[in-house]
């Protein structure tokens, strides 16, 4: 049994926005999706963590199965055994998922306290331990979000999702809005944290190269639709949908890559 | 030197950009790349050496000279965010045509077609506002808003970042082609998004330009570890161009 498989799952607002989409992901295991804004990719995402904004539902026919549990259709109860305790996610924005008058410490120490019901004391412990382990000093506990760099921030957010240790982490664009050697770092943390902890991973981003230095399977979104999908290998090296073909083209002639060919000829 | 209140942000910076010539200005968060740039405007106060634009230096200008200077547009700066330089509540053609406008130009809204057609728009768009129009077509309009006055130098400063792949791409062939029109200041945080346009790169780190050199021997043959770990932080479609071992041996050495 897969640990996520979505079928055929459509969003609609008053047109369908999300059509068709099918996903699996196996335990411990890493997906990419790929697409630029509007494609769906945020959705989908939104849509397997249960937070579609409210005019949104999605279509009678979508199965989302984690673990082998139906996900649609789930209440507010019945969401909490699942979401932040077993699919954890983080955004683009750290500064706007942290209370701005909360030390970052308590604010981690909070989520082990009422989702993990660890005493005050216990919690501060596992809080400064967790913050190790996202190669934060001990002394950011202590911090305020405004004191922190947008790398750091999205650390704090980091060990807050995996704080009660899910199997799943969403990581929708998390990396976008960093320099690219703090993206290098993020990335490198979240490879770290799959092979310690057996998480799997879904990353969403915009470029098709960020998610080529983490995942083994990626899909490509345009329109709300699935164009591409295979190994990571597969679709870089012999992309098939002229989507596909455009993305990888434009690395070719603007990236580094471009320079590099230019070299070897 | 540029200094903003009493802190030094940019020191002993050489950097020229000959005509005909697209310059990465490669350099992260707080590097002083977006000082640097606005320094060339005026818009930060040089305080040690000199700032020659088309033969004018921008560091000797004061008060009205500087005016002067900003108005005849030798220099134009292209923003990450197109709204920045389009106004919302204007249709793209008055944004685009307001130094004609301005100096009571003959034949504004012919003019605006043609800066439009210059870069790739439907002349049809000049009618729209901003809001209407696509992301990267906003970005092409704010280019021909700079590109009116026929400047000597553009200074792009993340042009493409918010961007999506397919305008990103429409906008970096763009400003290939008016290479030959105007020397650029390309100026990105992302070595690997710049290395297809740039003919030379330097790279800013703390103020101070590390390294400079034609592209592909900046990133081929970086020489300063900064510049080694932006080699090896930027993302491939090869995969992980360095090891996480390696990437964390250089982020040691800085």
């Amino acid at each position: 049994m897969s640990l996520l498989e979505v079928r055929d799952l459509s969003v609609h607002l008053d047109r369908p926005l999300v059509s068709g989409v099918d996903l699996t992901l196996e335990r411990g295991g890493t997906l990419g999706v790929v697409g630029e804004s509007g494609s769906g990719k945020s959705l989908t995402c939104r849509s397997v963590l249960g937070i579609l904004p409210p005019e949104l539902r999605t279509g009678a026919e979508t199965s989302i199965r984690f673990d082998g549990v139906e996900l649609t259709g789930l209440d507010a109860a019945g969401w909490l055994p699942y979401r932040a305790d077993r699919i954890g996610a983080v955004f683009q924005d750290p500064g706007s998922y942290l209370d701005p008058s909360e030390r970052v410490g308590r604010q981690l120490a909070e989520v082990l306290r009422v989702r993990g019901g660890l005493g005050r004391r216990a919690a501060r412990d596992r809080a400064r331990e967790l913050f190790a382990e996202v190669g934060l000093h001990a002394s950011t506990v202590d911090q305020y979000p405004y004191e922190l760099s947008g790398g750091m921030q999205q650390r704090v957010l980091i060990a807050i999702a995996v704080s009660r240790e899910p199997d799943l982490l969403i990581a929708d664009e998390a990396t976008t809005a960093l320099d690219v050697t703090v993206q290098a770092e993020v990335l490198d943390l979240l490879a770290d944290l799959r092979e310690r902890h057996g998480l799997a991973l879904v990353l969403v981003s915009h470029d098709l190269a960020v998610v080529a230095q983490v995942c083994e399977e990626v899909v490509v979104m345009r329109h709300g639709r699935v164009v591409e999908r295979g190994t990571a290998a597969q679709v870089l090296r012999a992309p098939e949908h002229p989507y596909t073909r455009s993305l990888v083209a434009a690395h070719a002639r603007f990236g580094i890559e471009h320079v590099r060919e230019a070299r070897l000829v | 030197m540029v200094s903003l209140g009493r802190r030094e942000i940019l020191h002993e910076v050489d950097l020229t950009v000959r005509p005909g010539e697209i310059v990465g200005l490669i350099g992260e968060t707080g590097s002083g790349k977006t000082t640097l740039a606005r320094s060339l405007l005026g818009l930060n106060r040089i305080e040690r050496g000199s700032a020659r634009v088309a033969g004018v230096d921008v560091a000797g200008l004061r008060g009205r000279a500087l005016r002067e200077f900003r108005r005849a547009g030798a220099v134009q700066y292209v923003f990450q965010d197109p709204l920045q330089s389009l106004d919302p509540d204007l249709p793209v053609g008055r944004s685009v045509g307001e130094a004609w406008e301005v100096r009571g130009a003959a034949d504004v809204a012919g003019r605006v077609a043609e800066a439009l057609v210059r870069v790739g728009l439907d002349p049809d768009l000049a009618a729209r506002l901003p809001s209407e129009v696509s992301g990267g077509q906003r970005q092409r309009a704010a280019i021909a808003r700079a590109m009116i006055t026929s400047p000597r130098l553009l200074l792009c400063d993340e042009p493409v970042s918010a961007l999506d792949a397919s305008s990103r791409t429409a906008v970096l062939e763009l400003l290939l082609d008016l290479r030959s029109s105007v020397g650029q200041l390309f100026i990105s945080h992302d070595l690997g998004s710049v290395a297809g346009v740039t003919d030379r790169i330097a790279v800013l780190y703390q103020g101070r330009i590390v390294e400079e050199g034609p592209t592909a021997q900046v990133i081929g043959e970086p020489q300063h570890p900064y510049t080694h770990l932006l080699v090896g932080s930027a993302p491939t479609l090869g995969g992980e161009s360095m090891s996480r071992h390696d990437r964390a041996a250089l982020r040691a050495q800085l």
